[in-house]
């Protein structure tokens, strides 16, 4: 019965699809590239490709818990003293009454505490108040460094998707060594990750000399080796990480288009939703930063689902195997989207910190709908007619 | 259903969960804290006993203890009054005129320890304006704590974190109530100086090569609030204690006043000995003409407390003779510090927030169990998703408490997180079971934890840069995610897997 329906509905779908698929890989790349442009053009406006909260640019962040709090008014006045106050209520989601204010301002608590109490009229203790400071160096050195954990989680997830899907002993093992290069060359001052990685090296390059079959790989491989190594006891130097990432772009196009169709899958996740977020003038808190790293690990999910489904799997054709992995994959985005969307809307009014986490990876699931099943379904069946697999 | 291995690995790991948390349903006030060398402390009560009964009136809750003990020290009454504590190790007689110097709280119901945003608390992040080494910090966090201790605050969690790039920091936590002098306990230097004219007398510190001996604290003898009066809109209330120095210091005090003549009243030396705390004048003593050049080895200090009205000056020289007494006793901080981050979390939303997260991680559930319903239509293999999510919650719950986490804000983000992630391994794992039958149930089962397990390092590999980022303060959401997910491969997905091939194959 189920079997049947597949099948009706597969057919149906076969013409339109088999015609349509590589036209449709235009849009993702339109959206793409009108995303990179944005924040191309938005980073020479703001000189970042985000706009910051107080908790990346240093600055406080009062709550004060007073229901009969008059916000315009305390707002009014507060933007007099200090131009630059953001203010927002506090709800109730129960009783959808008022709870508070929340006051954010780059000013520090010394500054603006005193004209608040003067303001309401009464102090503001731990009972009635939580304040929350952050130095300015301290918070741009946390949004460095939130950076710097972005980029290595995301070199090191195209590693593993590469393992996975690759056959090529002489590749996974020269990518392995510049990966760890590229961590180290982000981490470095981590003395954990830094050993970590350079041993890393050491293992790929033992992986791939273990079972060489021709001289030539043996060159390549004993060569990345000595590089990884100079680089990394002599010039560990942030910029290089460029060049690293364009090898192991490049290399990842070249030897595993399945690979190489989820890392972009996941790139286009991540640049469409930070493109979104700037175009509704969200302003990003360290949480919200920290978002784009569980995005990492959310978008790849259905992606890998899918390509282990149509490239290892030998039942049905290729379309049937793609629906198949659809009827799945819309599930599963299906249900973390619910899950997310249900926690969105409790905590809405509450925490801006969960609010922030939440509305980002809902974004992002969106977009990874239609990433994985366009973008990454389009490149891969393309990709097995052509290489006439399956 | 055929209880496999692996079901029963799940069964085995969710009991020990259950005994990690380990629900309590005793009633009572738990001792927080007790003030070093308090008259209850000098009683033999300690933090950790449980409060049951005062004066034979039953505690419950950490409010019971508050109206009870506010009932007896309440109004006009002054003078001792006999207070009967009996707790669940031991019962105390104390004649206390006022309330015992200790902090309560309600008994934790679970052994989950709830993170600073959400119980309230404080939390400073400090750096030295120097670069130090490990040694160095430890030597700083020593001091720091003692410094807490000697103040009266036990409730403080002090330790050195660092970030990416090897920055070193000291993080201090206080749960619960922000005690308001956090600031200047933590990042004052405290450095203490006894000057007449430009001339050192003496310094904070006792031990070793340092200038004091001992110095009066919580002894109602030798330290107290002297006076209080009205002045000006205000009142001021004046505090004193005695300090004792060594045999050198004392020496050195006679030296320098020796050579210092008398005032036109003849009571009193010209020169004042004025007391600096990190540079700034506290107060100014006069020195009595009969102490000229003697060899004295009791000092004593005062100061003033200023308030709108007197119970207000009464506090407030309290405080700062507790503050005084404090840098005295510990001496100054090794290096000049800077806060760089300090939040105070106000408690009281955090019962209501707790609620909200319950509310929320039950309604996510509720709500993806719905669409599998609809997807599958089998309440079995539906229910049985359910309870494997469940039960990855659980876990990671338990392990959190069996090594102590706090959870915070961003664990509980990674919590929220491997629920959904959790669901759609699951989802690919019911997937294949129900696929056509070309392959053999184990085959497909095989394909299908291929597929997680490489889901299970693409996630893990993305996690582990986040535990060092930001001074580890968003450590939490790589705990609770790493943990979860790891869960989830190695225990309760290979149980989901069986029980599924249980329900299909039938």
């Amino acid at each position: 019965m189920e079997q049947n329906q597949v099948s009706t509905e597969h057919k149906h779908n076969k013409n339109w699809y088999d015609k349509s698929y590589r036209w449709m890989l235009l849009i993702p790349v339109l959206i793409l590239v009108f995303s990179l442009v944005y924040l191309v053009q938005f980073y020479h406006q703001n000189g970042d490709v985000i706009y910051k909260d107080v908790s990346l640019t240093g600055g406080t962040t009062i709550s004060i818990f007073d229901e009969k709090i008059n916000i315009e008014d305390l707002t009014t006045k507060l933007q007099a003293q200090f131009p630059d106050v953001l203010t927002r209520g506090i709800q109730n989601i129960r009783t959808g009454g008022l709870e508070g204010i929340i006051v954010e301002s780059k000013a520090t608590p010394d500054e603006i505490k005193p004209f608040i109490e003067e303001t309401l009229g009464y102090k503001l203790t731990g009972a009635n108040s939580s304040v929350e400071f952050t130095g300015s160096t301290l918070s741009t050195g946390f949004y460095q460094q939130l950076i710097a954990a972005i980029i290595a989680a995301f070199l090191l997830m195209a590693w593993v998707v590469f393992l996975i899907f690759s056959d090529n002993r002489k590749i996974k093992s020269i990518s392995t060594m510049l990966t760890f290069l590229g961590v180290a060359l982000v981490l470095y001052q981590v003395s954990a990750i830094k050993s970590l990685s350079g041993f890393a090296i050491f293992v790929g390059l033992v992986y791939g000399l273990f079972k060489v079959k021709h001289r030539e790989d043996y060159y390549w491989i004993l060569g990345t080796g000595i590089v990884s190594y100079l680089i990394y006891f002599l010039f560990l130097k942030e910029w290089l990480l460029i060049i690293v990432g364009l090898v192991l772009a490049v290399l990842y196009i070249i030897y595993s288009i399945p690979s190489f169709a989820v890392i972009l899958s996941a790139f286009a996740d991540i640049a469409m939703t930070v493109a979104i977020v700037d175009l509704m003038g969200i302003q990003l808190s360290i949480a919200g930063v920290i978002a784009f790293l569980m995005l990492i690990g959310y978008s790849v999910d259905t992606d890998i689902m899918l390509t282990s489904r149509v490239m290892k799997e030998h039942e049905g054709t290729i379309n049937q195997r793609t629906w198949g992995a659809f009827k799945t994959g819309i599930t599963m985005t299906l249900t973390a989207i619910a899950s997310v969307g249900v926690s969105l809307i409790f905590i809405y009014n509450f925490s801006d910190t969960l609010r922030q986490i939440f509305s980002i990876i809902l974004i992002g699931l969106l977009f990874d709908i239609f990433n994985t099943w366009v973008t990454n379904a389009s490149m891969l069946k393309w990709y097995m007619e052509v290489k006439k697999l399956g | 259903m055929k209880l496999t291995w692996r079901i029963w690995l799940l069964l085995i790991v969710l009991g020990l969960s259950l005994l990690a948390i380990r629900p309590s349903f005793e009633s009572g006030a738990l001792v927080k804290s007790v003030q070093m060398n308090s008259e209850i402390y000098n009683q033999g009560l300690r933090a950790g006993e449980i409060i049951k009964d005062i004066n034979g009136k039953t505690i419950l809750d950490k409010a019971d203890y508050t109206s009870v003990v506010g009932e007896i020290f309440s109004g006009v009454v002054s003078g001792q009054q006999k207070i009967e504590i009996n707790t669940n190790k031991n019962n105390y007689v104390l004649f206390l005129n006022q309330s015992p110097e200790i902090t309560v709280d309600n008994i934790p119901k679970t052994r989950i320890k709830m993170g600073l945003d959400l119980q309230g608390g404080a939390r400073a992040l400090v750096q030295s304006e120097t670069a130090l080494t490990d040694a160095e910090l430890d030597d700083l966090i020593q001091v720091s704590r003692n410094r807490f201790n000697v103040y009266g605050l036990s409730d403080v969690n002090i330790k050195a974190v660092s970030d990416l790039v090897g920055n070193k920091f000291m993080l201090v936590e206080v749960a619960g109530a922000t005690p308001q002098d956090l600031e200047q306990l933590v990042a004052k230097q405290g450095k203490f100086e006894a000057k007449v004219g430009n001339t050192s007398v003496f310094v904070g510190g006792i031990g070793g090569e340092k200038d004091i001996a001992d110095v009066c604290k919580n002894d109602a003898k030798c330290s107290g609030i002297t006076q209080c009066g009205q002045s000006g809109t205000g009142y001021v209330c004046k505090f004193q204690f005695t300090v004792y120095l060594t045999e050198k210091a004392a020496q050195r005090h006679a030296d320098v006043t020796g050579n210092i003549s008398l005032d036109e009243t003849g009571q009193y030396l010209k020169d004042k000995l004025y007391l600096y705390v990190d540079g700034q004048e506290v107060d100014s003593l006069n020195i009595g003409s009969s102490l000229r050049g003697q060899v004295t080895t009791q000092i004593a200090i005062e100061g003033p407390g200023t308030g709108k009205t007197q119970d207000e000056a009464l506090q407030d020289a309290k405080v700062n003779m507790n503050k005084l007494q404090t840098v005295l006793i510990t001496g100054s901080l090794p290096y000049k510090l800077t806060i760089v981050k300090l939040d105070t979390i106000s408690p009281n939303l955090g019962d209501e927030f707790i609620y909200l997260l319950l509310l929320a991680g039950a309604s996510a559930i509720l709500a993806v169990g719905i669409i599998v319903f609809a997807r599958y239509r089998k309440i079995k293999a539906s229910l049985a998703l359910l309870f494997t999510s469940f039960s990855e919650v659980f876990i990671i719950l338990g392990f959190a408490a069996l090594v102590g986490w706090n959870l915070d804000l961003p664990s509980i983000a990674g919590i929220l997180a491997t629920i959904g992630t959790g669901v759609d391994q699951q989802i690919v794992i019911m997937d294949e079971a129900r696929k056509g039958k070309t392959l053999s149930m184990k085959e497909r089962m095989k394909k299908a934890l291929f597929i997680i397990v490489s889901a299970y390092f693409t996630a893990l590999v993305a996690m582990l840069p986040l535990y060092w980022a930001g001074a580890g303060l968003f450590k939490g959401f790589a705990f609770t995610t790493i943990i979860g997910i790891t869960a989830g491969v190695l225990i309760s997905r290979p149980a989901f897997s069986d029980m599924i091939k249980d329900i299909e194959e039938k």
